[in-house]
């Protein structure tokens, strides 16, 4: 009986071990793990823009405002970085004196799918949906922003921001072309930078005087824009704003988005205001 | 010759396949045909949209009143009782229709959906069996393999494949199975309904010897040794993830297999039972960690003591980036090979449930975890004339040492959560039975939410169940928990009562009493009747609750706010 047991058991094993050796376990050494590639670069003029989802509350959000500088750095002009705080997630919500959120940027968050109970930090580039939904993980950024560039565009776009001498009123001046008839849907955003205030912080506890990069305030008119056709010479379109008088000019910028039907941004622009 | 052998093999064959054929026929007198199933639906015609679901302009049920998760399953079974040649025994056909269109509040966005969740086909064999289909199952404590559903949590986490189960001696159990995890409704998302492995899969094997079963002296000492080995390997075809690090463009190399094995020791005897655990999983770069490169480990012992009136419990657990997915993208509750068991108790009482702790998966624990439970017998100066059980356990997890950095989930050394318990459970007399209990709790919210303070909480939970007549039991709970963080104090108050056992009323009251800068002082209420009669249960109800975490095995799911006509209704037969 005995006998038996041990030998059954060597058979097993051996299939066993078989099964285990064809199917096995990749490890990759160290000095393996990454594979420099070339930096992916949209040669077209269009810029990208990637809507990063933040909260004060939000612990590991300093890494992903982290992540998002890093390819701000890498890509200069060619990405803007805008900072939504959507007042539909818990992580923006508390401390009054705290509150970054607008109705837009809930808008927006609801569209792509976000809730209360959306893990923070979240974005996305150019309201794209990938495979997993508009949110991506910070860690994916890189990885879409590559996919994005290699799609050029053919739609044109520049903008320029002045205010009155009093610096209660904003006009934006918003210029778009295209190398065919486009149908697109032209937003404009006002944007705030360098905001100091709380943020809960990844080794612990609460830092005052954090930075809040690139918060966006609210936008002109309708959040998703007005409707405009692009055509094969520019066209242009001037927008009048009120500005609150006490507001820093020098930490407002103006980002105009154009979108395609699908609601997709197919070219950005930022300027700040002169 | 070998034309003859080989002739001979081949009838032996056609006959055992004959014999297997023959019995599917139900003609047989001794074979039995029977179907068993079950169906559950749990509703909510929310009144007011206090979670802005219902606001949601992406979700289809924008403008749907009633939300619910509705399950049949239906398994048929046939039974062979005569022997045969290939020692077949049986067969079960097992399925699970799940409309789930418009869920309840709370689940992950992926969740909705409606189709076929669970299609099988399992045939039962004196040595064994074999199960063609979604495939369920746990490797020794589920370290690196446990398949499940959970409802509640909207979890399933099955393999659409195969599993084999083989016994073929006394005292030797091996499994084998493989396949695509389901995750929510991804075999929807090509033609091949789960069966297309090129994306996706994972393999397992587990062997597992009763070594007592062939030793006579362990036999004749009434010890058991128990000894186990798993090894599991999951396959995805390889992502192109980038990176980007002082200006330069990285992508990462991704290890398409990802081999994790698993070793086991278990004795058994006298009513001692101990066992150590080692898992091991080789690199596994994933969103969750960061695409770090770690390897995973996770260690654990347990050593338990049970008699009549007396049992002892004694656990330890450190896990280290053991998270273990189908899908290196895949975040959540959803799409996890394996289940790390928990080490802090499973809380019932609504009060002490307020806190739960959830497993770090990827920055990792050390668990504790201590029980004693005495019943002092009946009669005696104690024990009273029906007997008096006090329990006592404390649970402790704390952060790893090692810097953990990579971790999503920020990893900081440093106590995570701590639970001591004293449970007093006393039937006065006929009617009365009394339970009480105390617990000190502290919960790092940081760590286990992702934002928030270290809370500490003390609660004191009194139940009563009184036998008002043959046909009329009353229950009540009065519960307080005390703490000076987050949102205060809480109380709450159940009375429910149980008419001819089938038809229960119950209501709670929670109030927030607040007492911090977070109080909410707000009323949550809830009014429900229910009727049970043979296997059938139907309720309904008025439900005005808070937002919460509802935890099992250490995975919790986000409930928000939630208010609104509640309806149910399960079956089993």
């Amino acid at each position: 009986m005995v006998s038996r047991f041990i030998h059954i058991t060597f058979r097993l094993l051996a299939v066993v071990a078989l099964a285990v050796i064809s199917v096995g376990c990749e490890v990759i050494s160290e000095g393996d793990r990454l594979i420099a590639i070339p930096l992916p670069v949209d040669t077209t003029d269009r810029t990208h823009v990637l809507i990063e989802y933040t909260g004060f509350r939000c612990v590991n959000c300093p890494k992903a405002a982290q992540a998002a500088e890093e390819l701000h750095q890498t890509y200069g002009d060619r990405l803007i970085i805008v900072s939504m705080h959507p007042a539909s997630n818990p992580f923006t919500q508390g401390v009054a004196r705290y509150d970054y959120t607008c109705d837009e940027a809930d808008e927006y968050y609801k569209y792509m799918g976000g809730s209360a109970t959306t893990p923070f930090p979240t974005g996305n580039i150019d309201f794209v949906q990938s495979d997993h939904g508009y949110m991506s993980d910070y860690t994916d950024w890189a990885t879409l922003l590559a996919a994005a560039m290699a799609a050029p565009t053919q739609v044109y776009l520049s903008v320029q921001a002045t205010a009155n001498a009093a610096g209660d009123s904003l006009t934006i001046r918003t210029t778009y072309s295209a190398d065919a008839l486009t149908e697109c849907r032209l937003v404009t955003w006002i944007v705030e930078d360098s905001v100091q205030g709380a943020q809960a912080m990844p080794e612990g506890g609460a830092d005052t005087h954090y930075i809040h990069r690139h918060i966006l305030r609210r936008a002109i008119g309708d959040p998703w824009g007005k409707a405009v056709t692009a055509r094969p010479f520019p066209d242009e379109l001037v927008n009048t704003a009120p500005l609150q008088a006490e507001a820093e000019l020098r930490h407002y910028s103006v980002v105009a988005v154009l979108m395609d039907e699908n609601k997709q941004i197919i070219n950005a622009k930022q300027t700040t205001i002169q | 010759m070998k034309g003859e052998r080989r002739h001979s093999v081949l009838k032996k064959g056609l006959t055992a396949l004959s014999v297997f054929i023959f019995q599917f026929s139900i003609a047989a007198t001794q074979d039995t045909v029977f179907v068993s199933g079950s169906v559950q639906h749990d509703g909510l015609f929310p009144t007011r949209d206090v979670s802005g679901v219902r606001s949601h302009p992406r979700a289809p049920w924008a403008k749907i009143d009633h939300l619910s998760n509705n399950y049949l399953d239906l398994a048929v079974h046939y039974q062979c009782y005569d022997s045969n040649a290939v020692h077949f025994r049986g067969l079960h056909a097992d399925t699970r229709l799940e409309l789930n269109q418009w869920p309840l509040l709370g689940y992950e966005a992926a969740f909705a959906g409606h189709g076929i969740g669970r299609l099988s086909l399992t045939a039962d064999f004196e040595w064994g069996h074999i199960t063609v289909g979604d495939v369920y199952g746990q490797f020794g404590s589920g370290m690196l393999l446990n398949l499940y559903e959970n409802r509640d949590l909207g979890i399933d986490n099955s393999l659409r494949g195969a599993k084999i189960s083989l016994m073929p001696v006394r005292g030797l159990h091996l499994t084998l199975l493989g396949g695509k995890q389901r995750r929510y409704w991804n075999c929807y998302e090509d033609k091949a309904w789960g069966w297309n492995y090129t994306q996706d899969a994972a393999l397992g094997a587990d062997l597992e010897l009763s070594v007592g079963q062939w030793s006579p002296r362990m036999q004749d000492a009434g010890v058991e040794l128990t000894l186990g080995g798993s090894y599991v390997s999951r396959y995805e075809q390889n992502d192109t993830i980038l990176t980007i690090q002082d200006g330069t463009a990285y992508m990462y190399n991704l290890p398409r297999w990802v081999g994790a094995g698993e070793v086991r020791a278990e004795v058994q005897g006298h009513g001692w039972d101990a066992l150590v655990e080692y898992a091991y999983k080789a690199n596994d770069p994933t969103m969750e960690n960061l695409y770090s490169y770690r390897p995973g480990q996770a260690l654990l012992m347990s050593l338990s003591y049970s008699r009549k009136g007396l049992s002892l419990l004694a656990q330890v657990k450190r896990s280290d980036n053991m998270s273990f997915r189908s899908s290196r993208k895949q975040t959540g509750i959803a799409g996890r090979l394996n289940l790390l068991p928990v080490f802090t108790p499973q809380n019932t009482y609504t009060l002490a449930a307020l806190y739960p702790y959830a497993t770090q998966y990827v920055g990792g624990e050390w668990a504790f975890q201590a029980e004693v439970c005495y019943t002092w017998p009946r009669k005696t100066k104690m024990g009273g004339r029906y007997g008096t059980t006090l329990k006592f356990s404390a649970a402790h997890v704390r952060g790893l040492k090692e810097e953990g950095s990579w971790a999503i989930n920020t990893t900081t050394e440093g106590e995570y959560y701590t639970d001591i318990h004293l449970e007093l459970n006393k039937k006065i007399n006929k009617r009365w039975a009394l339970n009480a209990l105390l617990m000190y709790q502290t919960y790092n919210m940081q760590v286990i939410e992702g934002e928030g303070e270290i809370v500490r909480t003390g609660v004191a939970v009194l139940e009563n169940t009184v036998k008002l007549t043959d046909q009329l039991v009353l229950r009540n709970e009065l519960q307080y928990l005390y703490t000076r963080q987050h949102e205060g104090q809480w109380m709450y108050i159940l009375l429910e009562f149980n008419l001819w056992h089938q038809l229960t009323l119950s209501g709670t009251w929670e109030y927030n009493i607040g007492g911090t800068p977070g109080e909410l002082k707000e009323h949550y209420y809830t009014a429900e009747v229910a009727y049970n009669r043979g296997a059938h249960r139907i309720a309904a109800g008025y439900i005005n609750t808070g937002s919460g975490f509802n935890c099992s095995g250490g995975v919790c799911r986000y409930t928000p706010k939630q208010e609104g006509v509640k309806m149910s209704y399960s079956f089993t037969w």
